[in-house]
């Protein structure tokens, strides 16, 4: 479904991502995880087309089922139109637009792109209040503007919300677990698991291993300063979390 | 030094022939006109360091002959109708001239009187203290100008203690070219007594005018007017406007002016809260396109103690059009407890367009809550991003984003007549 080759990315003069390789195919969940600085975040925005961040060489084929897009070359909304999510790890407030109107637009968006009738208002709420009740949302947050005066827990949420309601092909989650207590995190896993089908993939990239306790990977890679070091199974997660990432950045042990 | 007002053509084609304004204008106001006439005469034209006219270039209007309309005539055209509006008491102001006679629907407007002619003149003699103030912010010279030449008053009361649940509509139409019009119209809401008005300030396109209302509000004790204007002038025209009110204790005014400016545009909104308790809403919102201009001056006096201002002001531009605000609040040594709240913000959505913005506190009593400020930005790309990533193209997150800009200011419109008035396409 994705599949990186050799990619170098670049934000305001600095190379981040410096020959990153990942592959990814339906059905898998894949988690990245790796110290401060490593290019996690910046992956997750060079995916998701911030214009702020420049590709200086390689690429992404993205294949949301039968095609393969060279997802690079895409206007943003053009790879959310093919299914391609971002769960932001600080989601942006956007004063004076309401939640409710947005996810309407949003997903009528997408219909519209797909050549499907869009939704009319009333359809669409019914449709909305399902998804809410993934993730135990009350009606209060989407008659506010967006994220707008949400706690952090509940902008998190708000984004799981956005990925319920827009249900894409391959959904990148970035530190979505950052500034969650226990309760909540377990919240917004447990809505990310009820999105998780054979059809579509996803992409973790998280700073701790606590959350790959409740959304199970297939896959984790470290990435250390912007490739990929190491990758392995679930149980590389766990060793991360008990020696650090020390003992893969430096292996030859603690001389210098 | 800058050139006398007597020697433009301005002048010589709305004041050479002075003896012609005096026809059915009562002795008492005909006594005011004579001084003003004194004054105008030889008066000087706002030179760019006199600070009201700063940003708001006035020679385009000094150089252009204008002609005063004094008679109705002509249909009015098909595409005004929809400003009319069902349920509403809807007066037309045809070129300067209040058009046909104003009948009161139903029991709705039952202690509502709305006055022309004589009437109306009797009306304003009454309230001769207010009618005689010459307010300070726009500059002397159009508050002559308005009192020298208009001729056609409305005057809109509103007896003790009645709530009028209806809107009353005005709607000022310019389509003759180079028309000089001059509304004057007071609204007198009496103890305990409310009312809403809308007015909407309509033109043919691309008429060159000069539009020069005032208007004049008085709020006795206990009294609330939720108020409207809406101005949808023609590129070329001009439309200098007062509106002037005086508020007595514990009265209560929500006012919200929208405009897509015009050649020159400028609203004066002069607020006097002299009665203890009084609270006044001023806000404002302009969509410039073009070259358009539009320029609000507000002054907000609070005389009495406990007394309440906030205004919210803002502005989305395009091309190259330009803004200003000037936003004044003075607070008295006796009105403690004040507290004022002002706001001005600035969207700017080209590189062409200007702002400039001046928010100014003056503040003598000691016990008081006032805060102030001013924004000038751009299209936040953070948001916009955002709103991408969620399958909506950048065309209609920008639009989302000036909406959700502009909406926060029509959300403060509380009344549901007033604002449907104020929005409806």
């Amino acid at each position: 479904m994705l599949t990186i080759n050799d990619l170098y990315a670049s934000v305001e003069g600095t190379q981040i991502l410096k020959g990153l390789s990942l592959k990814i195919n339906a059905g898998e969940v894949h988690a990245i995880m790796g110290p401060n600085g490593s290019g996690k975040s910046t992956l997750s925005k060079i995916l998701a087309g911030n214009p702020q961040y420049t590709v200086d060489s390689g690429s992404v084929e993205y294949d949301p089922g039968g095609r393969s897009i060279k997802l690079l070359e895409l206007d943003p909304d053009i790879r959310a139109k093919e299914g391609l999510f971002l769960a932001f790890q600080y989601p942006v407030e956007v004063p004076g637009v309401p939640t409710s109107m947005f996810l309407r637009s949003s997903y009528n968006a997408v219909c519209r792109y797909h050549g499907v009738e869009e939704m009319d208002p009333l359809d669409f709420d019914v449709f909305l209040h399902e998804k809410m009740k993934l993730l135990d949302m009350d009606d209060k947050f989407i008659d506010r503007a967006v994220n707008v005066d949400f706690s952090g827990g509940e902008k998190k949420r708000n984004e799981i919300l956005q990925m319920a309601v827009l249900n894409p092909r391959l959904a990148v989650l970035d530190e979505t677990d950052s500034g969650l207590d226990v309760d909540s995190m377990r919240l917004v896993a447990s809505g990310v698991n009820k999105l998780r089908t054979k059809k579509n993939a996803m992409l973790v990239i998280t700073h701790y291993q606590r959350l790959l306790d409740y959304i199970k990977p297939d896959f984790v890679h470290v990435l250390c300063k912007g490739r990929i070091i190491k990758s392995g199974g679930p149980e590389l997660a766990l060793e991360v979390e008990s020696r650090g990432y020390d003992w893969l950045i430096n292996p030859v042990g603690g001389l210098r | 030094m800058e050139p006398l007002l007597s020697s433009t053509a301005f002048f010589s084609s709305l004041l050479g022939d002075d003896h012609k304004l005096q026809s059915g204008i009562p002795q008492w106001i005909r006594d005011y006109r004579r001084g003003d006439l004194d004054f105008l005469a030889t008066a000087r034209l706002p030179s760019f360091k006199d600070e009201e006219w700063l940003y708001t270039p006035l020679s385009p209007l000094w150089r252009q002959p204008l002609k005063l309309v004094d008679r109705l005539d002509g249909v009015l055209p098909d595409q005004f109708k929809k400003y009319f509006i069902e349920d509403a008491v809807n007066i037309l102001i045809y070129n300067g001239r209040i058009a046909g006679d104003i009948t009161l629907p139903d029991q709705s407007f039952t202690g509502v009187s709305i006055e022309k002619g004589d009437a109306a003149f009797k009306r304003l003699e009454a309230s001769r203290e207010y009618f005689s103030t010459l307010t300070p912010n726009d500059s002397p010279l159009f508050g002559r100008l308005n009192r020298v030449l208009f001729s056609d008053p409305l005057v809109i009361s509103v007896g003790r203690a009645v709530t009028s649940p209806g809107l009353i509509n005005i709607v000022n139409i310019i389509t003759s070219p180079d028309a000089a019009v001059f509304p004057r119209i007071m609204i007198k809401v009496n103890e305990g007594a409310s009312l809403n008005v809308v007015q909407s300030y309509l033109s043919i396109p691309d008429i060159a005018y000069l539009d020069l209302p005032v208007t004049d509000i008085v709020l006795d004790a206990g009294a609330r007017l939720d108020y409207g204007e809406r101005h949808l002038h023609s590129t070329a025209g001009t439309h200098i406007g007062a509106v002037r009110v005086w508020q007595k204790k514990d009265s209560t005014l929500r006012s919200c002016i929208l405009s897509t400016g015009a050649g020159i545009f400028r609203s004066n909104v002069n607020v006097i809260l002299e009665g203890q308790g009084a609270s006044a809403e001023i806000n404002g919102l302009h969509s410039l396109q073009g070259e358009a201009h539009a320029d609000s001056h507000t002054y907000l006096e609070h005389v009495a103690p406990n007394t309440t201002s906030n205004q919210l002001y803002k502005c989305v531009l395009e091309g190259e059009s330009h803004s200003v605000f000037h936003g004044r609040v003075f607070v008295h040594r006796e009105a403690q407890q004040t507290n004022s709240y002002q706001l001005n913000k600035n969207l700017l959505l080209s590189r062409e367009c200007r702002v400039d913005t001046k928010p100014q506190l003056e503040i003598k009593a000691d016990d008081v809550k006032c805060t102030h400020g001013a924004t000038i930005g751009q299209m936040d790309e953070d948001q916009l991003f955002y709103l991408q990533t969620r399958a909506v193209s950048r065309d209609e997150a920008v639009r989302m984003l000036v909406r959700g800009f502009m909406d926060d200011v029509l959300s403060r419109v509380q009344n549901p007549l007033v604002r449907e008035a104020l929005t409806q396409e």
